[in-house]
């Protein structure tokens, strides 16, 4: 039997017309995932891990600890003698910088997100109505962890540490293919904890049918 | 790194992911009846009264995607028998529930008894027809 229940009304059907399909985000995650693949596959075949040839002939102390160097024993990461410009046009730098960009889009105005304009306007059409939505703050909250993953990893890249970028890519191509094969969102699932933890929510809240 | 360790690597990638995928998928649908044990009154979670009969009690957060479409199934579920009331909570707002009855992914769903007893409990987006099922279980032995 429909009873109204105290507290705010459903409130759903109006939000319904700000959020975003599901499936719409599922293409995002899976050209994010395609992204973050290739950002690896370079990080670990490119400058990111790569070390120096070895070149006899010369060796360095390093003066604190007086520990010496000697290239042929343990060569050296290439990424550490490269320019700042070097690290920047490496290709999986290149790769994060797009995924970023795509992040921050959604973080801010997902609803002009390229991606989603495209699924919009030709897939939208002609698919069933969502079944399932996210609304702004989920978008925005793993948006925004993409988003810190990915700048992180480049910070660390154009400062020199080797492997951060390719550990910053894995990271988010497992988190995209989780949404995009499986619909698994671990943004969501981590909010839910944050909430239990008391770090999100405000006021009380129930809903009934109509 | 080689490009064979590149590859072995990206594949190990792979795998872990799926298996991730896999496990916390089949963690998320779950049916799961529960023993009896303490009713929860309509007050504890902010209604001013439980179904006559029985109760669908859906937990919900604002993050949640699934959420809006099984709170309509229900509803409609909930329209479709007389004595049953459907209540959706968010738990956004309230962390102590989502403590109470350890809820740990959005939907989760109960169904109580006439006396505000727990019976079902379903992870993640239950299915219509087990929650029928379910259900008239519970309007059944009220009947008897």
């Amino acid at each position: 039997m429909p009873e109204r229940g105290p507290g705010p009304a459903a409130d759903r059907p109006s939000r319904r017309g700000r959020c975003i399909d599901d499936r719409s985000l599922r293409l995002q995650s899976g050209v994010t995932a395609a992204l973050a693949l290739a950002a690896v596959w370079f990080a670990a075949t490119g400058l990111g891990t790569a070390r120096a040839p070895r070149s006899a002939g010369w060796s360095a102390v390093q003066p604190l600890t007086g520990a010496w160097f000697v290239p042929g024993a343990a060569p050296e990461w290439q990424l550490a003698t490269a320019s700042v410009a070097a690290r920047a046009l490496d290709p999986a730098f290149l790769l994060m910088a797009a995924i970023a960009a795509l992040a921050l889009w959604n973080a801010c105005s997902p609803a002009t997100n390229p991606l989603h304009v495209l699924f919009a306007r030709w897939l939208a059409p002609r698919l069933s109505p969502a079944r399932a939505v996210h609304g702004r703050g989920s978008i925005r909250f793993a948006a925004c962890l993409a988003l810190g993953i990915g700048v992180l990893g480049m910070l660390l890249q154009l400062a020199g540490v080797p492997w951060a970028l390719l550990i910053a890519a894995a990271l988010v191509f497992a988190a995209a293919l989780l949404k995009a094969a499986f619909g698994i969102c671990l943004g969501c699932e981590l909010s839910l904890l944050l909430t239990r933890a008391g770090l999100r929510g405000g006021a009380d809240g129930v809903r009934s049918r109509r | 790194m080689t490009v064979s360790g590149a590859l072995l690597g990206i594949a190990a990638l792979l795998v872990l992911t799926l298996a991730l995928g896999l496990t916390l998928r089949g963690l998320q649908r779950r049916t799961r009846r529960e023993a009896p044990a303490d009713a929860v009154g309509p007050e504890l979670v902010g209604a001013d009264a439980l179904g006559e009969r029985a109760t669908i009690l859906q937990f919900s957060t604002d993050f949640c995607t699934r959420c809006a479409a099984v709170h309509d199934e229900l509803g409609d579920l909930a329209n479709a028998h007389d004595g049953v009331r459907h209540l959706d909570v968010d738990l956004t707002h309230r962390p102590d529930l989502a403590r109470r009855f350890q809820v740990l992914q959005t939907p989760t769903t109960l169904i109580l008894d006439q006396d505000g007893v727990i019976t079902t409990r379903f992870g993640g987006i239950p299915g219509r027809a087990v929650v029928e099922f379910e259900l008239e279980r519970v309007l059944g032995s009220a009947d008897a």
